[in-house]
Order: C-alpha cells, then sequence, then structure tokens
C-alpha cells in the first residue's frame, strides 16, 4: 500500500523530471544561484557577523532575495504549460483527483528547484562551519531552509504561477522583479509603500532573526511591525504560506475557467 | 454496454450552436463519426468524453449519466481518450509519458503499468524509440504515441477524435491494424474526415451536419442512399443542373465526371462507393432544409 495516490505519485514524479530537464529553468536559476553564492561568500552584510549562526541566517536571507527569485523564474510557466493543447483535456479525464494533481504540479517542479538554492545555502553553511569549527551552521542552515527561505520562495513561486496564466512567460519573469524587490528590498533603499521590513515580507527576517540570531533590522511598533518573537515569526511564515495558498487557488482557478 | 445520447443540445459562447437536439445509441463496435469542418463532431466527443457538459439533453455511457459527479466518475474509468490536437511532453520519453498518464488513470501497481507501455509501444512500433525524448518524435509518431495512451488501462469505451490527421498512409494502415485489434466487446467513435478510414475500420456511421444527426446507421446503408444517383460523365466542360461533382478524372481520352444527382445528357450509371453516399446524403438534407 502506497502513501500517495497514484495521481500525487505520478504528477510529483514526472513534473518533477520535465522541471529538471528543462533548459529554460535552468537558465534563470543557475545565473541567480551562482550570485548568491558569490556575495554569500565575500559580501560584508553576511560576513560581519561574529556569531557563526547571524551569518548563516543573514545568507539564508540573500539566499532568499536572489533564489527565491530564480525559482519564480525558472518555473513561471510552470502551470500554464498545463493547458498545453490536448493534454488538459487527456488529464481532465482521468480518474486522477484535481486537488492531487493542482498540488503536484506545482509541488514537484519547485522542489527541484528549491535543490540548488538549498546547496547554495548549505556551501555558504559549510564554510562558516569550517571557519567555526563548528557544526552549529549546519544545523542553523537546516532551520533556515525551511523557516527563511522556502515560505517566500513558495509565495513568490505562487504569485508567478498566477500572473503566469494570465501573460506571456517572459513578461512575468520581467514583472516578478520590481514585484519581489517592492516586497523583500524596496523601503531600504527608497522610502515609499512597501511591505519590505514589516511581518508581511516575505524575506524571512522575522524568523531569522527569532531564531537564528540574526540582528533585528526591523523598526519596532505597529501591527505590521511587531517585536521579534516566535510568535512574530510564526506570523511571518504564516503570511508568506497563505498568499502562496491564495495565489495558488486562484491560479488553478483561471486556467479552469480558460480551458 | 451502450452509450445513450438523448437531445443532446450545446451552445457555445457567441451563440454558435455545436449540437442541436442530438439522438444517438451507440453499442460495441466501431462507429466512424463523419462531417464537415463545424458540424459539431468534435462538441460531441468532448461531451462524451465528460470535459465539457451539455446545455440540455443527457448522456448515459453504460448505465452513468455524466451529468452526476459519480456517473463523471465513473466513466472516467472506463474512458480513453484522444483529443483532436494533442501536445505531448516533449521533454519526457514516450515510455515515460506512457507511464505517467499510466499513473493518472490509476494503475499503481509498478508491474502493470511496465507490461502495459512496453505491450502499447510496441502496437504502436515505438518500442524502438521508447526511450527517446518527445521532442525528437515526428508528428505521426507522436500521434501514435498519443493513440497508445488512449489504450492505457484497457478502456471499454474509446473516443478518438481524428486519429489519422498527420498520419502517412503507412502510418495509418497500422492506426487500422491496431483498431482493428481493439476486438468487438468495446465501443469504439473515431471522428474523420477520411472517407477512407470510415470503409475500412467502421461498419457503423453517424453523420453530423450543421449541429444536427443526419444519419445513424450501418456504413453499407451509406452506399446505398447513392444507388441510382451516380453517374460517370465524359465530357470537355464540367456538367451543370441538379447534381454534384464528387470526382474528376483526366484521362488520355478526356475528362471524367463522376456526379451524384439528376444525371446530365450522356452520362451512364456508376456503382456508389462511400463518397457518393456520403454526397447524396448531404444533398438530401439540403433540399428538405430548402424545401417549403
Amino acid at each position: 500500500m502506497t502513501m500517495l495516490s497514484p495521481a500525487l505519485t505520478g504528477t510529483l514524479r514526472y513534473e518533477s523530471l520535465m522541471a529538471l530537464r528543462r533548459r529554460s529553468a535552468w537558465l534563470s536559476l543557475t545565473p541567480l544561484c551562482l550570485l548568491a553564492l558569490g556575495l554569500g561568500l565575500d559580501s560584508q552584510t553576511v560576513n560581519h557577523y561574529a556569531n557563526p549562526v547571524a551569518r548563516v541566517a543573514s545568507a539564508a536571507m540573500l539566499v532568499t532575495t536572489l533564489g527565491g527569485l530564480g525559482i519564480a523564474m525558472a518555473l513561471a510557466d510552470c502551470l500554464a504549460l498545463q493547458q498545453r493543447v490536448g493534454m488538459a483535456e487527456v488529464i481532465a479525464v482521468t480518474p486522477a483527483g484535481r486537488a492531487a494533481r493542482a498540488v503536484g504540479v506545482v509541488l514537484g517542479p519547485w522542489l527541484v528547484a528549491m535543490v540548488p538554492v538549498a546547496a547554495v545555502l548549505g556551501a555558504l553553511g559549510a564554510r562558516t562551519a569550517i571557519g567555526a569549527g563548528s557544526v552549529t551552521p549546519l544545523i542553523a542552515v537546516a532551520i533556515a531552509v525551511p523557516a527563511v527561505v522556502a515560505p517566500g520562495a513558495l509565495a513568490l513561486t505562487a504569485v508567478t504561477n498566477l500572473l503566469g496564466v494570465l501573460l506571456p512567460a517572459p513578461a512575468v519573469r520581467v514583472l516578478v522583479v520590481p514585484l519581489w524587490y517592492w516586497a523583500t528590498a524596496y523601503s531600504s533603499l527608497l522610502p515609499g509603500p512597501s511591505i519590505t521590513g514589516t511581518v508581511l515580507s516575505p524575506l524571512g527576517a522575522y524568523p531569522a532573526a527569532a531564531w537564528l540570531s540574526a540582528t533585528n533590522p526591523i523598526r519596532t511598533g505597529g501591527w505590521l511591525h511587531p517585536p521579534v518573537s516566535t510568535l512574530s515569526a510564526l506570523a511571518s511564515i504564516a503570511s508568506a504560506l497563505i498568499v502562496a495558498v491564495v495565489a495558488f487557488l486562484l491560479a488553478h482557478a483561471v486556467a479552469r475557467d480558460r480551458r | 454496454m451502450y452509450v445513450e445520447i438523448r437531445s443532446v443540445t450545446k451552445t457555445y459562447r457567441g451563440s454558435t450552436v455545436a449540437l442541436d437536439g442530438v439522438d444517438l445509441t451507440l453499442g460495441p463496435g466501431v462507429t466512424g463519426l463523419l462531417g464537415a469542418n463545424g458540424a459539431g463532431k468534435t462538441t460531441l466527443l468532448r461531451l462524451l468524453a465528460g470535459v465539457h457538459r451539455p446545455d440540455s439533453g443527457t448522456i448515459v455511457v453504460g448505465g452513468h449519466d455524466l451529468a452526476t459527479t459519480g456517473g463523471r466518475s465513473a466513466v472516467t474509468r472506463m474512458l480513453g481518450y484522444l483529443p483532436q490536437e494533442l501536445a505531448l511532453y516533449p521533454d519526457l520519453t514516450g515510455r515515460e509519458f506512457l507511464d505517467y498518464i499510466a499513473l493518472l488513470k490509476g494503475i499503481d501497481d509498478v508491474r502493470t503499468r511496465r507490461r502495459q507501455t512496453d505491450q502499447l509501444l510496441a502496437q504502436a512500433g515505438l518500442d524502438g524509440v521508447a526511450s527517446q525524448r518527445i521532442s525528437r518524435y515526428s508528428s505521426g509518431m507522436k500521434r501514435r504515441l498519443g493513440i497508445a495512451q488512449v489504450l492505457l488501462g484497457d478502456p471499454r469505451l474509446i473516443v478518438l477524435d481524428e486519429p489519422t490527421a498527420g498520419l502517412d498512409p503507412e502510418e495509418r494502415l497500422r492506426f487500422r491494424t491496431l483498431l482493428g485489434s481493439l476486438g468487438t466487446d468495446r465501443i469504439v467513435i473515431l471522428s474523420t474526415h477520411i472517407l477512407d478510414d470510415v470503409a475500412h475500420s467502421c461498419p457503423r456511421l453517424a453523420i453530423l451536419d450543421e449541429g444536427r444527426l443526419l444519419h445513424h446507421g450501418p456504413t453499407a446503408g451509406l452506399v446505398d442512399l447513392a444507388e441510382g444517383q451516380t453517374h460517370l460523365l465524359e465530357s470537355t466542360t464540367a456538367p451543370t443542373g441538379d447534381l454534384t461533382v464528387v470526382n474528376v478524372t483526366t484521362t488520355a481520352s478526356g475528362t471524367c465526371y463522376r456526379v451524384v444527382g439528376t444525371p446530365p445528357p450522356g452520362a451512364h450509371p456508376a456503382t456508389p462507393t462511400l463518397d457518393d453516399g456520403y454526397v447524396a446524403l448531404l444533398r438530401s438534407a439540403r433540399h428538405e432544409a430548402i424545401a417549403p
């Protein structure tokens, strides 16, 4: 007896395989991962921390900023490709559950794209661990990937998938850059209405500060800027996941309506 | 098992009536679905497959009403469907693609999936390229792979929308052989523009015209409709009158026109074919529509 339904197993397996083989996906993701690695090795923003765990936390936010964007750009057309002529009909008339399919189509390729992003953070963590002579930075990496990097990357991927069923993929890949910049870095350079620095930002600053000793860069005060705590860190993760779920449901509703 | 289609109507956005009160009962065996472009063939097949729902009327497959969730779910377990156009996944190999569809069809036993995919790849003549990516396949190979996915899970209802489009003559022959090997205990309905395919593969046929069912019965019965109306005329000018030119052949002795309708002077009777029967039926339907 298998834990997953055959439809979910098949969708996860083969959608992942297709994502792995899609050259255009790697053309989007690889340069940003390499840039994150280069900056992570060299940047003062990351390396000025004396605490190795805080260094990993800072690296995790850097990897989120660049790697999250890379994943979203790589998978911009992942849902739109499901609408290819005829295949949507062939799949619609199989007994495969719609929910299992929808989850597998997004989650399979996303997990594949997360591998190099997590590997970059792993490499930075390993370097920190060697320098510090301790395995603690590697444990920090194991926490940072699901708590700091994954929620934001998943939220942006879901939003990009939604845009991908409405607009051509190249346009989405261009649009997603200012959108991500607005959500994670905008107000640090230009003051203006932005969710950057708030508990709603998908950058992962709250979990990084609450659990990985990153310096709290966030002004406290007001419900968008709560003090750093486990509760506010969980709220930050939850807000990213809510965005991901809402965008996921909207994208599938739009895709179904267009069929 | 039977498919019962009762008073089915389907109108698309923009008030285009695709199907207008179609009544049709399909039994075991292969039924050809003929009709001009826009006659409603693809719409009827999509309704049969459960891709779309009719605006009114009922479709019951083997006792399962497609209007109900339970009925649709039951039919998905007995259905193989090939749409008119099918853009396959270019990044998968032929074998992987079939395995993927087999999983979606609920075949969770690895050995069963492997046996079925191997058998279907061989039947489709794709066993030699099973490990190649689909992006490297020719259009005919892709079409054959599309047909192979239909047969996964041994479906009792097979719906094929122009399965031979894009196949070369040899591939069409191979397809006919494949169709012939399906046996007579399942319901197969295939739409086509190619009368030759119907003549060779379909003991029964249904003809749609402008969303209405014009004819349903044995294929041989269609030929009979042109009996006494089919003539050959050798002439240097195209014949005129209440007739339809079915075919023109240029020979050393002149031009020979094959016509259906009122014979022009000098014409002599010919043995009707399926083409003549199809033309005779359409002429009859159009005359009835014009008649007060």
